[in-house]
């Protein structure tokens, strides 16, 4: 149980009519069907990562929460970058481990990447199903030798014909068991070698491992063991002599490097958002806890310790969100109104200060929580671990390390040529 | 295929509702609206019947300007057309008054089977009005109904008193109010918000119903939260001997409250 806050009032973070409306559909549904069950999932998960919510993956996509800034005629929403962030934002109220907030916000971020930079009829194809719960579509970047250093990446992919065969291997990457299990299947928007060294001879694809129900020829998926986030699974895969048509390219040969980071951009204000949600959640147990905890016979927040630790990492949510928030408005004057005001590049400091911010507070506020809370917090009857290990999770990667954010923030600030060796 | 008009009011949401902790006054001015839950229900059963007879459903507000909002909200669930009657002075009428438009305006759409209602608002919840509609449109009307039936030119309907359940049949056209436990209204995509916002609200004032001077038959003077002062009465249960002791003093203590 959690205390509601009466938060501040705000005009700075503020929403139109459409939006509150949004927001109130979302919470409602979200606490009706997900807030119930997530301690259930993230238990049932942890013993077995593969017990994958599906009934609940189609209530999302039912909802129409999966491809919500795509295209009507990909069988998106057409609605907006903020709207997204909301959505997920809320999923990650109602389940703080963020499991399903983090299905969610791939499934939007990365095929309305693919909506941007791939081919029209490859859209077409995999967007529909991912949006109504029948595919999964996110990101497989990272490989076993490391996520930050994309430029190095080395999985290859050798045109030969009409097809591009791919060899390599991708690790940490989410929705490897949900390919498998989904009844349509899907993948990734992937990114391999098709040329040189560096990060001029990578290139994009949508990697369809699944498609039609039919696991591919040369796909082999693992699926990990997290410590946290437990619903939605970890996995890596190995390609031998993987075939995919060529019309999978996303965008030009050798480009892909550049078509990923937009995609990182656009995911990360998603990623934030998840940890902002959370964040939420947290802050209203330690409220519940306050108004009936007592020491000393005194309430544990007449403590200035306790009190003064509470008014500083609300301080912290209260800069996450605003950063959320200015950041999905940025994504929305560039790609959804096409304002020509703004470009890409415009997103690269303020996202990357929303997922440097975003993870780090929610990581540290489920920690100070356990704190308060004492040892009830350490047994498994007390969800908070479960919101703080699932959050936890994304100050370690996930779209991005925590120093790559910082390394943006102070290269697009200063000047690449005085933050590189 | 029956057309049904559903009457929704732009309540306060009384759970997001703050008081000031000396006047114990409503701070109404900042409260949050949202369309009133009973109606809700009402709006997402005529959508229901729709779905399984076909037919139109008409959402009908009437309040202050932002009273548009509930009607937005309505389409964002699916209804087919929207009207507000608006008129600045919505707080201050008495539910004679709001039934009075209300009639009106139903009157002025025309063209209808049914006619739902939530049995009582979110915010006043006087329950005063959907029978004083139906006795301003010479309509049969049914209460605290918690399921609808259409079989033909009849509704039956299943009213929750709380001596048992009753089932009435009655004629179209009809006037029903439901309860909370008639459905689980739906919860708009993002899709269809973004399409409600595209669609026209009719906006009337009372002077296009015919509406001239209304008379106030009563006025409320004050609301306020009150007081729940309590006791603070603890008996000690501290050891296991102790405990027959303490439940006697605590059954002794609730009969003198009179609950028990």
């Amino acid at each position: 149980m959690s205390t509601p806050i009466f938060y501040p009032k705000d005009t700075l973070v503020s929403f139109t009519k459409d939006e509150i409306m949004f927001r109130e559909s979302v919470r409602e549904f979200a606490q009706k069907y997900i807030a119930p069950k997530w301690i259930e999932i993230d238990e049932e998960a942890s013993k077995d990562p593969m017990k994958i919510p599906l009934d609940l993956i189609k209530k999302v996509a039912d909802q129409g929460l999966l491809c919500i800034p795509c295209s009507d005629k990909y069988g998106g929403q057409g609605g907006t970058y903020t709207m997204a962030t909301i959505a997920i934002e809320e999923l990650a109220y109602a389940d703080p481990a963020v499991a399903l907030a983090v299905y969610t916000l791939l499934n939007n971020g990365w095929p309305f990447a693919l909506q941007l930079f791939g081919k029209e009829e490859v859209a077409q194809e995999i967007i529909p199903h991912v949006s109504k719960g029948e595919a999964f579509f996110g990101i497989a970047s990272t490989e076993p030798q490391g996520g930050s250093d994309v430029a190095n990446i080395r999985m290859t992919a050798k045109k030969s014909g009409n097809v591009y065969v791919f060899n390599g291997e991708k690790a940490y990457i989410s929705g490897v068991g949900e390919v498998q299990v989904l009844p349509w299947g899907g993948g990734w928007f992937l990114i391999a070698r098709t040329g040189e060294a560096g990060h001029r001879g990578l290139s994009a694809f949508a990697f369809l491992a699944k498609k039609n129900g039919v696991i591919r020829k040369g796909w082999y998926p693992t699926v990990y063991h997290d410590i946290g986030r437990h619903g939605l699974t970890t996995g890596g895969f190995k390609c031998e002599n993987f075939e995919l048509e060529q019309e999978y390219l996303i965008g030009e040969e050798n480009k892909g490097f550049y078509y990923v980071m937009e995609g990182f951009n656009l995911a990360r204000i998603l990623v934030a958002a998840a940890t902002v949600g959370g964040a939420r959640w947290l802050l209203e147990q330690a409220a519940q806890w306050f108004k009936t905890r007592k020491l000393f016979g005194r309430y544990i927040a007449s403590f200035q310790g306790i009190s003064f630790k509470f008014a500083e990492l609300y301080a912290k949510y209260e800069a996450a969100r605003y950063f959320v928030y200015r950041a999905a408005r940025l994504a929305d004057k560039i790609y959804i109104e096409k304002d020509p005001a703004y470009n890409p590049k415009d997103l690269n400091v303020p996202v990357a200060l929303a997922k440097m911010y975003g993870p780090e507070l929610a990581a540290e506020l489920g920690q100070e929580v356990m704190k308060w809370y004492g040892a009830y917090a350490y047994t498994k009857e007390s969800p908070i671990h479960r919101a703080w290990l699932g959050l936890f999770s994304y100050t370690i990667g996930a779209e991005g390390a925590q120093n790559i954010m910082r390394y943006i923030i102070a290269r697009d600030l200063l000047g690449s040529e005085y933050v590189r060796d | 295929m029956p057309n049904i008009i559903v009457c929704v009011k732009h309540s306060y949401d009384v759970q997001q509702l703050r008081y000031d902790k000396t006047s114990r006054k409503f701070l109404l001015a900042e409260a949050p609206k949202k369309m009133s839950d009973m109606d809700r229900r009402a709006v997402e059963e005529a959508l229901r019947i729709k779905e399984k007879h076909g037919g139109k459903v008409i959402a009908l507000t009437v309040g202050n300007q932002d009273s548009i909002d509930t009607i937005r909200q309505a389409y964002a669930m699916g209804v087919d057309e929207g009207y507000a009657v608006i008129d600045k002075d919505f707080e201050s009428y008495d539910t004679n008054n709001v039934a009075l438009i209300l009639a009106q305006a139903i009157r002025k759409i025309g063209n209808f089977d049914l006619v739902l209602f939530g049995s009582a608002s979110t915010d006043g919840y006087s329950r005063q009005v959907p029978p004083k509609v139906a006795m301003y449109l010479g309509l049969p009307f049914i209460n605290f109904v918690r399921e609808i039936r259409l079989e033909g030119n009849y509704v039956l309907a299943t009213s929750d008193y709380e001596d048992g359940l009753y089932t009435y049949r009655v004629k179209l056209p009809a006037l029903i109010a439901v309860t909370l436990d008639i459905n689980e209204p739906r919860t708009p995509t993002p899709a269809a918000i973004l399409r409600a916002s595209r669609k026209p609200v009719t906006q009337w004032t009372l002077k296009d119903l015919g509406v001239g001077a209304l008379k106030k038959y009563f006025e409320v003077l004050d609301s306020y939260m009150p007081e729940t002062p309590r006791k603070h009465v603890i008996f000690d249960a501290s050891s296991d001997d102790k405990i027959p002791d303490a439940v006697q003093k605590l059954i002794d203590a609730l009969r003198r409250e009179g609950v028990i």
